[in-house]
């Protein structure tokens, strides 16, 4: 090899390393060969021009390469015949306690590819994925959710896990993943005060989705129909079943087995002895009793009685009108 | 023995229920007023009692005007903490009870003070003398329109006698229990107001101090509702028996068409529960003195 075609080699290879450095500082939009073309027309039709590999390498702690697409409010693509936005608002993930967590995280399943090629027509192996990352950092309490009746691989004797078990408080529905009640982009860091007092507020909206009957029977006095009423001191949901380790109250680890009443009542309550504790039934039970009660079943019978008369009077009434 | 949960169920049911009776009662002894021509006579002919002494002072006005709102906020603030009607009020309205009762406990005091240790002490006026009690029946069969009038032996009736002197062991046993409800450590002594009322005592023969709490919180529940019973027959009662008195007690003295004392005092107020002696008549006479 001569000095000359030595000098031209060098020369080339600076080249080459000099380029493939500066698409690691610069904006991959300078570098991109072809523009993805999914965006959908306004008729719903999606217009996909080309698939390729990605021709630059995303920064390992940003997201200036995702956000490149997905901060358009325009990018939309069809799952299972519907329209679906595929924005990212990064204002909420600023804010959010991931705010410096790359997307893939999180979406770790990410091929790397534009389109996402392994994102599967509904979507929803990839929203799974995602739901179910958090374990990768959250072990501790991914550990607990394993253990919990929420769990898709079930409690020891359920077959089918992936359901609530027949006779449990939620048979036959899907059981969360850590996504389902934490959400995806704008989950807040516990540290903030006003973001943890607004998911205090939303226990019903959030384990209503699956216990509803539960739901709607959390109207006892001190308890339910406060925390209804919005009053921050009243518990939310998990404040007495657990966050991530929920178990029916007939497991000995359940923070709502009798056993256990206790030390669960204790949290809030300085003294909580037996027959303290004996109000645990009302929590969830307060129509039950209502409707045991003689006095109130009387009631009852009565205004359905009078309420009739009132109907025939009132149907009475509309006839001879008419 | 019946559990607290069904205790506190039944109370809810039991009173609410007496609440709506009590109600229509007063409304048809309302209209009962108005069949035997009482309220006729005194809504239109304006004949009320007529009070011994001289009017009213203003200091007293003003202890009962403020002593009603406080005992209004503390009955709606009271029934929101049990049954929130709106969002995001408990910690508001928690805060009007504390103002509330601390202004109800502040004019206890000097009610009891002003009956007495003052120099206008009206304790006498309470006292439920031999008499009264013998002519309680003639004032219930007034009431029930029996009788066309009561016998008026004092400033206040035997019933209203019970019902004032009542008020006085239930604002103390309400002030009690409520006070047993806060549980927040009071500093320097590192206890609350629960441990140190009945934490000790009741908590002790209960098994915990929550559950003395638990007792506490239905005993001040259920007194709630006899205030509520009793203040709305004494509002019933003031505007259909004294409706000049009611209107003076709110500043409206004003608006009473018959400011004097001349105007008569209608046939339903015995004097004295006797009869007027027989006076000879006044005959001019014509012999030069």
């Amino acid at each position: 090899m001569t000095l000359r075609s030595a000098c031209y080699a060098t020369m080339l290879t600076a080249a080459l390393v000099l380029s493939a450095a500066s698409y690691a500082v610069a904006a991959p939009t300078t570098s991109i060969t072809a523009t993805p073309s999914l965006v959908t027309t306004t008729t719903g039709s999606t217009k996909l021009k080309v698939t390729y590999d990605l021709s630059w390498t995303l920064p390992s702690a940003g997201k200036s390469g995702c956000t490149v697409c997905h901060d358009d409010r325009d990018l939309q693509r069809i799952q299972a015949g519907k329209i679906v936005s595929l924005y990212v608002n990064t204002d909420v993930l600023k804010s959010s306690a991931h705010k410096d967590v790359p997307c893939t995280g999180c979406h770790t399943d990410f091929a790397f590819k534009v389109p996402h090629a392994n994102v599967s027509t509904t979507g929803e192996e990839w929203r799974q994925t995602a739901k179910l990352s958090c374990k990768n950092c959250h072990a501790a309490a991914f550990a607990d959710y394993s253990a919990s009746s929420h769990s898709p691989t079930g409690l020891p004797g359920q077959t089918k896990g992936a359901l609530g078990a027949p006779g449990s408080s939620a048979p036959g529905i899907a059981k969360p993943l850590c996504g389902d009640c934490h959400g995806g982009h704008s989950i807040a860091a516990s540290n903030n005060v006003e973001a943890m007092a607004q998911l205090h507020s939303t226990g019903l909206e959030m384990c209503g989705k699956c216990h509803a009957r539960d739901t709607d029977n959390y109207a006892d006095y001190y308890h339910g129909a406060a925390y209804r009423r919005g009053a921050p001191d009243a518990p939310a949901c998990w404040d007495c079943h657990g966050a991530h380790k929920e178990l029916p109250s007939t497991d000995r680890q359940s923070m709502v087995y009798k056993d256990k009443l206790y030390d669960t009542c204790h949290k809030c309550h300085t003294d909580p002895g037996d027959g303290y504790i004996g109000y645990a039934e009302f929590v969830h039970g307060k129509s039950d009793v209502l409707k045991a009660n003689p006095a109130y079943t009387v009631l009852t019978s009565v205004k359905t009685t009078v309420m009739g008369w009132v109907e025939k009077f009132r149907s009475v009434f509309r006839k001879s009108s008419s | 023995m019946i559990g607290l949960v069904q205790l506190n169920v039944w109370i809810d049911i039991v009173f609410t229920v007496l609440y709506v009776v009590i109600v229509v009662a007063l409304s048809g002894h309302f209209l009962g007023n108005i069949l035997t021509g009482r309220a006729k006579r005194r809504f239109v002919g304006w004949e009320w009692p007529q009070h011994e002494g001289g009017p009213i002072p203003v200091a007293p006005k003003i202890m009962h005007f403020q002593h009603v709102a406080a005992m209004i906020a503390l009955g709606v603030s009271g029934m929101y903490i049990r049954f929130p009607f709106f969002n995001g009020g408990r910690t508001a309205m928690r805060w009007v009870h504390y103002v509330a009762m601390t202004i109800v406990v502040v004019n206890l005091v000097m009610r009891l003070w002003y009956a007495f240790g003052s120099t206008r002490r009206d304790y006498r006026e309470f006292a439920i003398t031999k008499r009264d009690i013998t002519t309680a029946p003639k004032v219930i069969l007034y009431y029930i329109f029996v009788k066309p009038s009561k016998p008026h032996l004092g400033k206040y009736n035997v019933m209203q006698k019970m019902t004032y002197i009542l008020f006085v062991p239930l604002l103390i046993v309400q002030a009690f229990t409520g006070l047993a409800l806060i549980v927040a450590k009071m500093p320097y002594v590192n206890a609350s107001p629960r441990d140190l009322l009945v934490g000790w005592w009741l908590g002790a023969m209960l098994g915990s101090t929550d559950m003395a709490g638990w007792w506490a919180r239905t005993a001040h529940y259920l007194i709630n509702w006899l205030f509520i019973v009793l203040t709305t027959i004494h509002v019933y009662l003031s505007v259909t028996e004294d409706f000049p008195a009611f209107m003076d007690f709110f500043g409206l003295s004003f608006l009473n068409p018959a400011h004097d004392d001349d105007h008569g005092h209608g046939e339903d107020h015995d004097e004295h529960g006797a009869p007027e002696p027989e006076v000879a008549p006044v005959i001019a006479s014509t012999e030069p003195l």
